[in-house]
């Protein structure tokens, strides 16, 4: 193998691609029953519109204090003076997938604010009634969904876009995290549906669950066998600081057993496996982002 | 290219591993030494053949790498390969590529430079380097690492920028002394490499070829025998004449490319899975689906 230097992308960064995809999951659930146009689950709906606020607050907090110079993290949005010649005072490289990731979640955290101020209108009678033809508005919630599948999709783009292992060697990456992301959205709505006592929003769910994660169990069979086609995949599937959460946690309690539930299960468990809908997200990105660093370390 | 294009041509057939360029660059860019506390420890050095700093670094910008070749009694047949590494200054630079703040940038002269007082420490440029030659710097500033060290962000070989603007060489070139390392006009340095590879071949070395240009592909004379010379990333400003494979001078044995490469691929299937899970999500909720189901009990 080529000397290669490791980004040594930790904790933190893991800790964002996690909040990152629960929020935009949670939002994109959130523009699915908007755009359905289903009264029915307008309960779900307020309380699933409170849920992506708080949490992509946290994602550029983590990604901020991950940088080498966090009080300089403004370059990513606007042009310092000093740096490479680009028209214009904001900065965006388009060959930079980190520059659409930092405008995606710029732009992303004003939508995610219009539906927690909604929700908390009808829930905690906040007073921004007068924002509820914004909120509720058919273009809203399209360019807030696509942006919620930016948000989620971003960093697996981003990885590939280097020159380290399995990232690097991986074409579907960024399929594989957009799904996962679809997929925590509707364990979500299940969880979210459970706590009201929505069945009709269950009963969806349930539906969206099945769908979102037959999409993320191709697609991921499609990651692994690409992976193991060009020689890349043991990393991810046997280093002994990846292998078991991969399988335990990304495939068998994330993915198999809530697929499961959502099928032969009760109504009862579908928030069973909402939460582990949230834990695949979690171990398979554990499993992506420190591949690379198992792959380097041998 | 054009004639101002500036670079480095390294022949590692006359390399004999003195490590003057190492001290030279460290001497001109003030750069610290990598781990003051090895030193107090005594135990600094890697005592890894003669290397003593293993790798190149924020700190150690130049880099003399040894291959030693032994047969398995270590008697009846031997080799030393020697080769000064450092930032190839590459035309299609990753790096460059996937800075999100246009704190790396490209001279005048065809080198690849930081900004320190831009760069916000993300380290995405150290993942797109296919040679591992970008690094972070976690400990130095300018107080205790000298100029060049802003602690937080990213250092590597700029070369030699301040010099090569008022007409100086490199450091490490100028103190080469068997001009291994040679600077000047990359046009220059690419017919020196032909010579190189010419009298190599004419001598019986026919294992020795170019690292970084494909001299016959640039119009240039170079015998057809024997080894081929191999561009990568669209040519390197600083490129070597090499005496075996890439990978056992730890360099990428194909051109990697750059890595926007893979930014079609994936952006491509996120895309088409977008639109996939749009339209299964809105299908779940539609209100077909509440008919079927049983009446909303809680609600």
């Amino acid at each position: 193998m080529p000397t290669l230097q490791s980004p040594e992308w930790g904790w933190l960064i893991l800790g964002a691609m996690f909040f990152s995809a629960i929020a935009a999951g949670a939002y994109f659930a959130y523009s699915s029953i908007e755009l359905a146009a289903n009264p029915g689950h307008r309960r779900a709906l307020w309380y699933l519109g409170l849920i992506p606020l708080p949490l992509i607050i946290i994602v550029p907090i983590l990604l901020t204090l991950d940088l080498g110079q966090p009080l300089r993290f403004l370059n990513l949005l606007l042009r310092s003076p000093a740096a490479a010649e680009r028209p214009g005072p904001l900065m965006f490289n388009p060959m930079s997938p980190l520059d659409w990731g930092s405008w995606g979640l710029f732009l992303f955290g004003g939508f995610a604010l219009l539906a927690f101020l909604d929700s908390a209108t009808h829930i905690w009678r906040w007073p921004f009634r007068f924002l509820e033809p914004i909120a509720h508005n058919i273009v809203i919630a399209i360019i807030g969904g696509a942006l919620s599948l930016l948000v989620g999709a971003y960093l697996g783009v981003l990885l590939p876009v280097t020159q380290q292992p399995v990232w690097s060697d991986s074409l579907v990456a960024g399929a594989l995290y957009v799904t996962m992301e679809a997929f925590a959205g509707m364990g979500l709505a299940a969880i979210v549906a459970s706590r009201v006592g929505a069945r009709e929003t269950a009963e969806a769910a349930r539906t969206g669950l099945r769908y979102t994660g037959l999409a993320t169990v191709i697609v991921l069979v499609v990651f692994v066998a690409q992976l193991a086609i060009v020689g890349a995949a043991a990393p991810l599937a046997f280093s002994l600081r990846v292998g078991p959460v991969f399988w335990i946690g990304g495939v068998v309690l994330g993915l198999i057993v809530p697929l499961y539930l959502a099928w032969r299960g009760t109504l009862d468990r579908l928030a069973v496996a909402g939460w582990l809908t949230v834990l695949c997200v979690l171990a398979l990105r554990y499993s992506v982002l420190f591949s690379a660093t198992a792959a380097l370390s041998g | 290219m054009t004639a101002t294009q500036k670079g480095m041509f390294v022949d590692t057939s006359i390399c004999t591993g003195c490590k003057a360029c190492q001290v030279a660059c460290k001497e001109w860019n003030q750069l610290p030494m990598e781990d003051q506390e090895a030193v107090h420890l005594g135990n600094a050095f890697l005592a890894d053949s003669y290397d003593n700093t293993g790798h190149l670094s924020a700190t150690n910008w130049r880099h003399v790498k040894f291959m030693e070749q032994f047969s398995d009694d270590r008697r009846t047949q031997s080799r030393w390969l020697m080769m000064s590494d450092s930032c190839k200054h590459c035309v299609d630079a990753g790096c460059l590529e996937v800075c999100p703040t246009g704190a790396l940038f490209r001279t005048d002269f065809g080198a690849v430079d930081i900004h320190n007082d831009v760069c916000i420490g993300c380290r995405y440029c150290v993942g797109a380097c296919p040679f591992g030659v970008i690094s972070f710097n976690d400990k130095f500033d300018g107080t205790t690492g000298g100029p060049h060290m802003v602690k937080g962000t990213v250092n590597k070989c700029v070369l030699c920028s301040d010099r090569v603007a008022n007409g100086l060489g490199t450091a490490c070139a100028k103190a080469c002394p068997t001009s291994s390392i040679t600077f000047g006009n990359l046009d220059d340095l690419k017919r020196l490499a032909a010579s190189r590879i010419q009298a190599l071949h004419a001598r019986g070395q026919t294992d020795a070829y170019v690292y970084g240009w494909d001299l016959k592909a640039e119009g240039y004379d170079r015998p057809s025998d024997g080894a081929q010379d191999l561009k990568v990333v669209g040519g390197l400003n600083v490129f070597y004449l090499l005496l075996d494979k890439p990978g056992i001078y730890g360099l990428p044995a194909h051109d990697p490319g750059l890595p926007q490469k893979n930014i079609l691929p994936n952006a491509g299937g996120a895309l088409l899975m977008a639109g996939v899970l749009g339209i299964a999500g809105v299908a779940s909720f539609r209100k077909r689906r509440m008919d079927a189901a049983a009446p909303a009990a809680v609600e």
